[in-house]
């Protein structure tokens, strides 16, 4: 199932990857399986950026279906569709 | 009714069409609290100023210090030790001294917010943290008052216009918290997404155009590019979800 995948302001991320947009060819097909790719093709690097110490998802990523749905940490068992776009993003909080 | 003086003054906005005399009037009657007096409330202060907002409720308990100084324009060397709110009336009043400035130097809290908020006609989401972003949210919900938010870091903005019980909350979006930790930041990319605020807050006050409702302004200053995701209001939203959601009109108009 082809999945895209794009991320806005997370450098510690795009400067591993070396891109802000690719498509990713997933064998699974959830929010997590896309996370779980990435780590794999890119290592310790991308791990570190999206989970803590505790393994806990950081809470400074924030994931986007389809430019529309917000879906939070716990609800990475979301299922995806060929074809959905998947946005990673900083959550923004400055002021 | 304007004075002579403030017919001159404010002689090319109320020459546009949507605005005129009467809107004039409208925004010299209103009350905007700018929550958070730093490089969103800097510029969002100036310009809600500029265009005559009658009455401007600054609220910060923070000092002035020299590494505010790359973004928060309205304060300056000679202030740094000062009370943000301050020193930023000092600057408002002498740029418009029409302008009443109602200077709060508090920490906003669950306690006090709606005390502090009481008899605003719009929000001005100036903060620099989430927790306090979270609480500003939650009191505009429950007094019904426009909410106007905005967040930066680095050259990113985000922006997003809230009607309590009509659009999109700030928890429809976010959950969880994330620590107050010192973020990267140039001031210009507040001084964007401040204006647009502003603009937001004007509009509003106005009863004009449309508004960033359900809609996440993603600003990327290094790209240049300005993008918009829908928010969805969450039904089970614990903030906004127990209001009841009439079908929006086509434009978000001041009731």
């Amino acid at each position: 199932m082809k999945i895209n995948v794009e991320f806005m302001g997370l450098p510690m991320i795009t400067d591993i990857m070396g891109k802000k947009k690719l498509e990713l060819d997933l064998s699974g097909n959830t929010v997590k399986d896309v996370i779980d790719e990435l780590m794999k093709r890119y290592g310790q690097k991308v791990k570190e950026a999206f989970y803590d110490r505790e393994e806990n998802f950081d809470l400074m990523v924030q994931t986007v279906l389809n430019g529309k749905s917000f879906i939070p940490a716990d609800k990475h068992d979301t299922p995806l569709k060929e074809g959905d776009t998947l946005t990673f993003m900083l959550l923004l909080a400055g002021g | 009714m304007l004075t002579p003086n403030e017919r001159e003054r404010y002689d090319r906005q109320t020459m546009m069409r949507e605005i005129g005399e009467k809107g004039q009037e409208k925004l010299k009657r209103s009350r905007v609290a700018i929550a958070g007096g730093g490089g969103l409330g800097s510029p969002i202060a100036l310009y809600l100023a500029a265009a005559g907002v009658g009455t401007l409720r600054m609220i910060d308990h923070d000092r002035v210090s020299l590494s505010n100084l790359n973004r928060q324009v309205l304060h300056w060397e000679g202030d740094i030790g000062r009370k943000k709110v301050n020193s930023a009336g000092t600057k408002l009043k002498k740029f418009n001294s029409a302008v009443q400035i109602e200077a709060i130097a508090k920490t906003i809290t669950e306690d006090n917010a709606s005390t502090l908020l009481e008899g605003c006609d719009a929000i001005v989401d100036a903060m620099d943290n989430l927790p306090s972003r979270y609480i500003l949210n939650r009191c505009a919900i429950e007094k019904k008052i426009p909410f106007f938010h905005g967040a930066v870091n680095g050259f990113e903005g985000r922006a997003m216009t809230i009607l309590p019980g009509k659009s999109a909350c700030l928890r429809c979006m976010y959950r969880g918290s994330i620590p107050q930790e010192k973020f990267p930041v140039i001031g210009v990319t507040p001084a964007v997404i401040g204006c647009i605020q502003a603009t937001e807050v004007i509009k509003y006050l106005l009863g004009i155009g449309q508004l960033l409702i359900n809609r996440l302004l993603l600003y990327d200053g290094l790209e240049l590019t300005f993008n918009e995701f829908t928010v969805l209001r969450n039904p089970e939203c614990d903030h906004c979800g127990s209001l009841s959601t009439p079908l929006l009109p086509g434009a978000g108009q001041k009731e």
